[in-house]
């Protein structure tokens, strides 16, 4: 019953939202905290003994001719620390909505805590149609969030979110039909057993590649990522970059574990794709003017290292992705979070106008300095210790080409320190700041996850130490 | 256990100043408490006689990461530096930073430093080397710009930083390198299993280069006269007696490595170049802060020398005392820019004589010409002897040279300071009193000079020939200074030519950074266009000729979000079809 709690109670959070709107904020936030509270108790339940799936729940849904479409939940290390995340993150993404969004709240809060309980599917689901059903929820809801709260150029992004990322989602489902025509089944665990014939595998993994690249996003198939992000309200980026742009690469992994041959071939393949991302990401931060954008395509950046983790292929490898995953998640959701309050606070994004922020606002500015200095990879911070993995496992895997993306990290501090010098630091008289109260909360607790993690790696790593194990 | 608390005292004054009500002085006198700890903490580490150890952190894939601490003279002397230097530097924090609003964050900052600091220079594995090594970048970063109203400051530091994350990339790569040719981390097995091979070559560059980015040596080295844009007391501790010395201490680390990796020859070449540039610079640079900022680079190059021609202890030794004459010199220059209110060393009107200010200035001056009796004679003319002993006639040139440019440059530098009859304004206690103390350490730390060499198990190898040589060429650098800038030579057909110009303009590197830093940033600007212009474009065109989804959709845009939920409903009905038809 554990892990259905996390679609249960973001759920019926969403239908009392919705249902009694003068409480709506009220009702998200308690679900949200429950949903973090049933995180929390849940981690005395799961044995990081265990390598193969746990917690499982599984009950017959569907009799498809012959294919048995199950509710089937489980998780294993490489999962449960999403689950976790999602839980925690949609405390922050409530908190956050409290202070921005004032229009329409019943609604919005219902598709809030509705995407919530999706993407947390995402990562429990261990049936294929039950996989892409709430992948395709978390797409809508992503969606109607854009472009029912989002900013002046909502319809554009939104459409043109849906657009990429409901062709990824095509080839998602072609892929899932593939697997299922070859493999008779759509569980993961079954499927799991069975081996496909080559040239199978290819065609599987080139699908995935499509579905899941757009996703992640990975370089040329990023630039939803920006508009979206630039449009979207503050909660719906802290989802889109904390947790969404996992469940591409978090599919890659799952997905991807069931073609072993066709992955250890399309290693290198998928290794220099990452470090193109991740240069790229960084050049292209490099001369961004809009504080959203910046961090958008620093996500894209970040997601760079996660492919280069995932190329490894090895458990070295794959702990540093998933901890890149928990990090990014964590740093990414922090610095939208900042920007969401500063752009509520001055009404711009645009960086030469922030000049001077941190007189003004000296709190939000220092949280933004040192959210910076987790996400360009400082040590006590979990950026640090991820990226730190992900090169070490690099090193061991593709040898001196590994300097490519170590040259990324310098880029990456070349933006971050221009960040803080333009829009951060300084003096500007001409800045005019908004009288609304900050809470500092949110920021705090991201913070805190960040540095626990960051100087405690263990606490992580025991979690996820025994699915990777080869 | 008592070994892995040397950082201790100050991580706690950092969270003191965190959490730290007001009156902020108070944290200052902390940190000097906590300085005055720790040293005790180094003795008696030493006097335990214990090896260190190390402690299980965290596992990833069978890989241990410890933090563990190293207890050799090595780690011990940098240690004993930031310990002792950190307490004068505190102490004089409280008198000098008064003016400043943002003092807590100020004390949190510099022992963030200071522990990160101690806990490079204990560890005995690289991943803890290297994760306090970025705490120390991050630490200098923010104590450079921590008047982050100014332009100069910012742009400082982020030039500073950035410098040094480029060292980071490359130490990080050397790290992993080694890793690779020898299985671990930790340093004294690396050491021990040392050989010369392709592996072990390229991760000694690697490591030479980080070493140079926090050393600032060429072609690393032009952000630390920017970096003079920091507080003074910050300049006196980190960008002068311990944070610059963090590259040498690595260095020092790694020689046994370097030099069965056949690199000595780099370290050489490295410092013969930065000790004739940072000569030149010197001569010809105007801000009180900066002169000393070159003399730093250049002093950093004699032991780097040093350590390239195998003189390790001689090296070490220059060290420790450059540490101490220059936290002397640095400290002494913030008292003298508070009476002066310039920074510009041809318009300080101070008055030469008995006084305090004058006699440690002098004292601090006269160590780094490397003139006897001081502390800076002994160590620098360990070091010529090291080199005469070579009998390679160029190093000698070199080295002759510099010896007479560095008393030159330091006595224009003084001698323009103290050249007039000025007033004498009242200067805190807490600034002043570090100064006698300091100065007396400079006298009389050549008495030390038996005891540092039988500690390392070496002898102090001087000869009477290289004592009088470099002392006649100090005199002739000091004579010369004094001719120009107290009798007042006509050297203007030097000051004017193109060649004191080329000094002045840095010798150019400057502007090449800067030219590299502008492309790197143009070639951003170029590709934020094709982001948008070329590679969006073609990907939204190919996925809207490749897609059906994309074309049906388009008939959608209607705002509506009921339309799209209803598509959304539509389509999945359709792919639950699909699939019953197509199994």
């Amino acid at each position: 019953m554990m892990l259905s709690l996390f679609l249960i109670i973001p759920l019926l959070g969403a239908i009392a939202a919705y249902a009694v709107p003068r409480m709506s904020r009220h009702i998200a936030l308690a679900a949200a905290m429950a949903m973090a509270a049933v995180g929390l108790l849940s981690l005395s339940l799961f044995d990081t003994g265990i390598k193969t799936l746990q917690l499982i729940e599984k009950i017959p849904w569907l009799d498809l001719g012959g294919f048995t479409v199950s509710y089937h939940l489980g998780v294993d290390g490489i999962s449960y620390p999403m689950v976790l995340l999602t839980a925690f993150l949609a405390v922050v993404a409530v908190l956050v909505s409290r202070r921005e969004v004032h229009t329409r709240e019943a609604p919005y809060y219902a598709i809030l805590l509705g995407d919530v309980a999706a993407i947390a599917g995402v990562f429990m689901a261990q049936d294929l149609v039950m996989f892409f059903v709430f992948w395709e929820a978390v797409l809508v809801l992503t969606f109607l969030l854009i472009l029912l709260w989002g900013g002046e150029n909502r319809k554009y992004a939104s459409m043109k979110f849906l657009i990429f990322t409901g062709l990824g989602s095509a080839f998602l489902l072609i892929a899932i039909i593939m697997l299922a025509v070859y493999g008779k089944s759509v569980d993961l665990v079954t499927l799991a057993g069975t081996t496909l014939p080559l040239e199978a595998q290819y065609a599987f993994l080139a699908l995935l590649v499509l579905a899941f690249f757009i996703k992640m996003p990975i370089v040329p198939f990023h630039t939803w990522l920006p508009d979206a992000h630039v449009q979207a309200p503050t909660a719906g980026s802290i989802l889109l970059a904390g947790v969404m742009l996992k469940m591409g690469a978090y599919g890659l992994l799952r997905l991807g574990s069931l073609v072993p041959d066709a992955i250890a071939a399309a290693s290198p393949f998928l290794f220099w794709m990452g470090v193109i991302t991740i240069i790229y990401g960084a050049w292209v931060c490099l001369a961004q003017d809009n504080l959203k954008r910046l961090i958008a395509y620093s996500s894209v950046n970040h997601m760079g290292f996660v492919l280069v983790g995932i190329a490894t292929g090895s458990a070295l490898g794959i702990t540093g992705v998933v901890f890149e995953m928990v990090s990014h998640g964590i740093l990414a959701a922090l610095l939208f979070a900042l920007a969401g309050v500063v752009h509520q606070q001055t009404g711009t994004f645009d960086l030469g106008s922030l000049h001077g922020l941190i007189r003004k606002m000296p709190k939000v500015g220092w949280f933004m300095v040192v959210a910076s200095f987790g996400a360009l990879g400082l040590p006590s911070m979990t950026g640090f210790i991820a990226e730190f993995i992900i090169i070490f496992a690099s090193f061991q895997e593709f040898g001196m080409f590994t300097l490519v993306p170590l040259a990324g990290m310098i880029l990456a501090g070349g933006y971050f320190l221009r960040l803080l010098a333009k829009a951060v630091f300084g003096r500007n008289d001409r800045l005019a700041i908004g009288e609304q109260r900050v809470s500092m909360l949110p920021f705090g607790l991201l913070l805190a996850a960040s540095f626990l993690l960051g100087l405690l790696p263990f606490l992580l790593i025991d979690i996820i130490r025994a699915s990777v194990l080869t | 256990m008592i070994e892995y608390l040397i950082p201790a005292p100050f991580l706690l004054v950092m969270i003191a100043a965190l959490l730290w009500p007001r009156r902020s002085e108070y944290v200052g006198y902390l940190g000097a408490a906590a300085g005055l700890v720790t040293l005790a903490l180094v003795y008696l580490t030493w006097r335990s006689g214990t090896p260190g150890g190390e402690l299980e952190w965290f596992a990833v894939a069978g890989t241990m990461f410890t933090w563990s601490v190293m207890v050799d003279q090595l780690s011990l002397l940098l240690a004993g530096i930031v310990a002792g230097i950190g307490t004068f530097i505190f102490l004089y924090s409280v008198g000098y930073m008064d003016a400043s609003e943002e003092l807590r964050r100020y004390y949190a900052e510099l022992a963030l430093f200071a522990t990160s600091m101690l806990a490079v220079v204990m560890s005995a594995n690289l991943f803890q080397l290297f994760f306090a090594w970025e705490l120390v970048g991050v630490s200098s970063y923010l104590l450079i710009g921590y008047w982050h109203d100014r332009k100069t400051a910012i742009a400082a530091a982020r030039k500073a930083f950035i410098t040094i994350i480029i060292g980071d990339a490359f130490l990080l790569a050397g790290i992993f390198l080694l890793w690779k040719g020898y299985g671990t981390f930790a340093i004294a097995p690396i050491l021990e299993a040392a050989r010369a091979d392709t592996i072990t070559t390229i991760a000694g560059l690697f490591i030479i280069i980080g070493a140079i980015s926090k050393s600032a040596q060429f072609p690393l080295h032009a952000w630390l006269p920017d970096a003079m844009e920091g507080p003074t007391p910050v300049s006196a501790f980190l960008h002068s007696a311990t944070m610059v010395k963090a590259g040498l201490f690595l260095v020092a680390r790694f020689l046994p490595l370097l030099a069965i990796a056949g690199l000595s020859p780099v370290l050489i070449i490295i410092a013969v170049i930065t000790i004739i540039i940072s000569a030149c610079m010197a001569l010809v640079e105007n801000d009180i802060k900066r002169v000393l900022a070159y003399s730093t680079m250049n002093q950093l190059a004699f032991i780097l020398l040093a350590f390239g021609l195998g003189a390790t202890v001689a090296g070490l030794y220059h060290l420790l005392n450059h540490s101490v004459f220059k936290a002397l010199l640095f400290m002494a220059a913030g008292v003298i820019i508070h009476l002066a209110g310039t920074q510009d060393i041809r318009q300080m009107e101070l008055k030469l004589g008995w006084n305090v200010l004058a006699v440690t200035t002098a004292i601090g001056a006269l160590a780094l010409a490397g003139l006897p009796p001081l502390s800076g004679f002994f160590s620098k003319d360990a070091i010529f002897e090291q080199i005469l002993h070579t009998g390679n006639a160029a190093l000698i040139l070199v080295f002759s040279i510099a010896i007479i440019m560095s008393a030159a440059y330091i006595s224009r530098w003084y001698l323009l300071i103290f050249r007039r009859n000025g007033s004498v304004a009242h200067v805190h206690w807490q600034m002043r009193a570090p100064l006698p103390i300091l100065a007396a350490l400079v006298v009389f730390g050549g008495l030390i000079t038996g005891m540092f060499y039988s500690w390392w198990d070496s002898s102090a190898s001087a000869s009477l020939f290289a004592g009088v040589l470099s002392t006649i060429l100090a005199l002739a650098g000091f004579g010369i200074a004094y001719a120009i800038y107290w009798r007042g030579m006509d050297i203007n057909w030097l000051s004017r030519s193109s060649m004191a110009e080329f000094f002045r303009q840095r010798f150019l590197l400057d502007d090449l950074g800067s030219a590299l830093a502008s492309a790197v940033q143009g070639i951003g600007k170029a590709m934020v266009w094709v982001d948008t212009h070329i590679v969006d474009r073609t990907v939204v065109g190919v996925g809207h000729m490749l897609s059906a989804v994309g074309a049906l959709l388009r008939r959608f845009i209607s705002g509506h979000p009921t339309n799209y939920l209803f598509a959304f409903v539509i389509g999945f009905i359709i792919i639950i079809i699909t699939l019953r038809f197509v199994l």
